[in-house]
């Protein structure tokens, strides 16, 4: 697809591509603690409220 | 001429027979609907901008006038996918603008109905409150001290007289007197008296109305200092932008790029590098925050005062209604030996009439129906009473208890222990109880009773009452250390009572009197030297005689009084005094015995020790003090005029809500420095990429369309910014522009860096061609851009809490994405990069975010330890230029 060919193949991609990866993978990870962590403030303070 | 010039002249009866109404009852509910519809609201009708022209205003500007060539442009050399996409952003960006508007708005709208002036008013004979703006010509209202008038009035009766501030409307500096049978205009401030008046005329007909309409007035919101300096930051950065990209097109139209694509290029590159949206996300920021705020029970009375609020590093309280109850309280009882506390409040409440409400008498009868003892109370038949009056010090009634007369009484301790025998009871002990009672700033009752027939009155004991501090008053007072702000109790009571609640909450027990600050106001000793110079001169070279020397040197040292007040003495003398009383006000951890006039004094010499003063008040006479302060705070239930000088208005009592907002405010603050940070540091990377590149290497690193691409999808996270989750600041809030531009220097510079770095890998390293790299490019823009907000959005490491809001995360992660995906399929619009190097830009983006990370941190210590930039007399040009 597109210019996928022209990816190269050195260590220099490599490094940045297989690290891409990684991030994306820690967002997701991110969104769900972020959600979880913001969930969890909300329960408090209306709990707080109440 | 006003409606109410016609009523001038006329009888209270010709008044009340012209305007068809009663004085006993006054207009019926329904009469009161019918004049409604036909005279309006009591209210001068703000121009309400028409949707049409709302909409039209987007495209109606610099700004649109850009995108609206560059479409033409786009037109006129047939790229009709650069025209889709041009006019795709210009409806977004109007679509933005005007959704922040209307949130804008619609908060202002929410603070005007909260702050909303209430009238007491007469309908169907009953009084009631109603909303100011539904008063007629004809309603009977009651008008009391504080009050802000709400209509053109007949006063009538119910006083003797009205003291009315009326400058507002007719330039006189001192109040005015009024009596009944006068006319006073809305909109004046009755400073003294009560009366029940008739409302003439009302809205546009009143005098006030009038005087409005003459001067067609355009109500502006306030812009608040940050405001005002981050748009200049905004006009700098717009001037940098038209100078980089003037330079660009005069370069290469010499290099022979044609002209109108150079054009259509250099108007959207315009478009998207300089903030047009920033003043308006920082109004929806704090519109936003106002609102989260009104629903905490603190109206902000216009939207810049949040940036005072969270500034302030003193608060001077009030200590009745906000530190304590406002409620008399019963203490621990003393007794003396043979009686209970249950027959010390038993004679005491013998000893007091329920029905007249008197805060004294009140927590008497509320302390017997605690303890089960108030049936008894009401099987006793009082038969005469004798209320309290200043000279006796005490009440007395006469009771008949189950068949039994008594004469019971309570007042002043030493009055009662006077009056009774001694030898019943060790009255030193008394003595010292009360002065004990005294020290700690209880105001104490004694109780006595007596059969008719006795002489003597029988000593009970001793009932201490306070004001006792609100529950969360001493959190709040901890709480508002914790937060760097320092609260100083201001109170009209004595110093006793002031220093016993002082050091209940925590406060300090600092406390001086407001007669000292005004003794040490004036300097004296300059009077007293005058006196004595005149005297002598008198004597000597005069020949007076010690008398008429005396006499006279009286005067003279009068004129130098009069002359210290108004003539400028030297400047070392009056720094000296008043750097004494700033010093006294400053260690001060409360002021007693303060009438409202001490309060201005109290935050003028604060603010002149660079204190950023909170200051709370309720009456008319607060009002001065509240307008002078940085943050007003009119505390629940105050006047109509202390509210209108207020910066905030707070519906609901204690302190605990004014700390609250404090901290909201410093959460919206921490919003909008984080944007700005943001917002100004994309500028530079855009800009100075897109110019250093097409000016040094010739190449256009992305397309038109890429760059309206990029303009679009950093429109959608700006909308979240106003939720994000911020830290709220240990410390009150101040801007240092310095240290914001600095930062945004510097990350933009590490932008820019970043982004010449791939542009050497890409081109040089791994010889792409070059519409690929411009896809690829557009990409790390997109992805590394939004990171940027989560540098800024903390000032620590990223990954610390609080983490972002998840609404504020999604929009930005996914924009990033789908920028990414855009760009890895091409949809016509550009080369498709395919996922790999989509994957790629995710990790190279992120490698530099931590670097960014890095450089924030490293600039955030070279501020707090004051070294390199930030190094005292360091980089001065430097300086001024970036603290704009």
């Amino acid at each position: 697809m597109g210019h996928s060919a022209l990816s190269p193949n050195d260590l220099l991609f490599k490094l940045f591509y297989y690290f891409g990866f990684l991030v994306l993978f820690l967002i997701v990870v991110a969104a769900v603690a972020i959600i979880m962590d913001w969930l969890k403030e909300r329960g408090e303070s209306d709990g707080q409220n109440r | 001429m006003a409606r109410i010039d016609e009523f001038k002249k006329k009888s209270i009866e010709e008044t009340v027979k012209e305007l068809g109404t009663s004085l006993e009852t006054g207009l019926s509910e329904e009469e009161a609907q019918r004049r409604l519809k036909k005279w309006g609201y009591n209210e001068i009708p703000e121009k309400e901008e028409p949707l049409w022209h709302r909409i039209f205003r987007r495209f109606w500007g610099p700004i649109p006038w850009m995108i609206e060539i560059a479409a033409f442009l786009s037109a006129l050399v047939k790229h009709w996918e650069d025209f889709a996409i041009i006019m795709t952003l210009l409806f977004v960006n109007a679509g933005v603008d005007f959704w922040q508007e209307h949130k804008a708005l619609s908060a202002l709208k929410v603070l005007k109905e909260k702050l909303a002036r209430k009238a007491l008013v007469l309908r169907d004979g009953k009084w009631k409150e109603i909303d100011a703006r539904l008063l007629v010509p004809g309603d009977v209202i009651k008008l009391k001290i504080g009050d802000i008038i709400p209509a053109d009035v007949k006063l009538d009766h119910g006083g003797d007289f009205l003291l009315v501030d009326q400058s507002a409307l007719t330039g006189e500096s001192l109040p005015v007197m009024k009596k009944p049978g006068d006319v006073a205009y809305a909109n004046s401030i009755v400073k003294k008296g009560e009366m029940v008046a008739i409302v003439v005329a009302t809205g546009l007909n009143t005098y006030f109305g009038k005087t409005v309409q003459l001067v067609a007035k355009a109500e502006k919101e306030e812009r608040s200092h940050f405001q005002e300096m981050v748009i200049k930051v905004g006009n700098f950065l717009i001037a940098l932008t038209l100078v980089l990209i003037a330079i660009t097109i005069f370069v290469e139209l010499n290099r022979g790029k044609p002209f109108i694509e150079l054009l259509q290029f250099s108007l959207v590159l315009t478009v998207a590098a300089i903030p047009v949206a920033l003043p308006a996300v920082l109004t929806v920021t704090m519109a936003i925050g106002a609102l989260y705020l009104a629903k905490r029970q603190v109206i902000v009375s216009r939207l810049a005062a949040i940036e005072e609020l969270a500034g302030v590093d003193v608060l001077c309280s009030d200590k009745t209604g906000t530190l304590t109850m406002n409620k008399m309280t019963v203490s621990t009882p003393y007794t003396v030996k043979g009686y209970k506390p249950e027959d010390l409040m038993f004679f005491a409440a013998l000893a007091s009439k329920e029905e007249n409400n008197d805060p004294i008498e009140i927590p008497i009868f509320e302390w017997l129906k605690k303890h089960g003892l108030y049936d008894k109370v009401k099987k006793c038949k009082q038969e005469k009473f004798v209320p309290f009056d200043p000279v006796r010090k005490r009440t007395e009634a006469v009771v008949e208890c189950e068949g039994k007369k008594l004469v019971v009484t309570k007042g002043a301790p030493q009055v009662i222990i006077e009056m009774c025998d001694k030898k019943e009871f060790d009255y030193q002990e008394a003595y010292k109880k009360v002065e004990e009672l005294a020290e700690n700033g209880f105001r104490t009752l004694g109780v006595a009773y007596k059969s008719p027939s006795e002489e003597k009155f029988h000593f009970v004991g001793l009932i201490p009452l306070y004001d006792p501090p609100r529950p969360d008053s001493k959190e709040a007072v901890e709480e508002a250390k914790r937060f760097g702000v320092e609260v100083k109790m201001v109170t009209g009571d004595n110093i006793a009572i002031a220093r016993y609640i002082a050091r209940i909450l925590g406060i300090g027990d600092k406390i001086i009197s407001a007669k000292e600050l005004r003794n040490r106001a004036e300097p004296k000793e300059y009077e007293i030297l005058a006196e004595i110079i005149a005297k002598a001169i008198l004597r000597v070279g005069v020949g007076l005689s010690e008398e008429e020397a005396q006499k006279k040197a009286k005067e003279i040292a009068e004129l130098v009084k009069k002359e210290l007040k108004n003539a400028p003495l030297p400047t070392g003398i009056v720094r000296r005094h008043e750097s004494e009383i700033i010093k006294l006000i400053e260690e001060a951890n409360g002021f007693a015995e303060v009438f409202p006039e001490d309060k201005y004094f109290i935050v003028d010499k604060l603010q002149k020790a660079g204190h950023i003063v909170g200051m709370t008040g309720d009456g008319v006479n607060d009002a001065p003090a509240l307008r002078k302060a940085d943050c007003g705070i009119a505390v629940a239930n105050a006047t109509d005029a202390a509210r209108a000088a207020a910066a905030l208005v707070l519906l609901a009592p204690g302190l605990k809500v004014i700390i609250k907002a404090f901290e909201i405010a410093r959460q919206i603050f921490g919003r909008m420095e984080a944007y700005t940070i943001y917002r100004i540091a994309e500028t530079i990377r855009v800009l100075f990429f897109m110019t250093l590149s097409i000016l040094i290497f010739q190449f256009y690193p992305i397309t038109t369309v890429m760059i309206i691409l990029l303009a679009l999808l950093n429109d959608i996270p700006i909308l979240t910014i106003a939720y994000d989750r911020v830290k709220i600041s240990s410390k009150p809030v101040r801007w240092d522009f310095y240290e914001l531009n600095v930062m945004s220097f510097w990350l933009g510079v590490a932008g820019v860096l970043s982004s010449f770095t791939i542009y050497f890998l890409l081109e040089r390293y791994w010889q792409l061609p070059q519409d690929l790299i411009q896809s690829i490019i557009f990409t790390k823009l997109i992805v590394a851009g939004h990171f940027t907000i989560f540098n800024t959005r903390v000032k620590d490491w990223f990954f610390k809490k609080p983490w972002p809001s998840p609404v504020l995360f999604l929009a930005t992660q996914g924009t990033s994405f789908l920028g990414t995906v855009i760009a890895v399929y091409g949809f016509h619009l550009m080369t498709p990069i395919g996922w790999k190097w989509g994957v790629f830009i995710w990790g190279y983006a992120f490698a530099w975010f931590l670097f960014n990370d890095a450089v924030k941190m490293a600039i955030l210590k070279m501020y707090r330890e004051r070294k390199f930039m930030f190094a005292p007399g360091h980089f001065r040009i430097l300086k001024k230029v970036f603290s704009a």
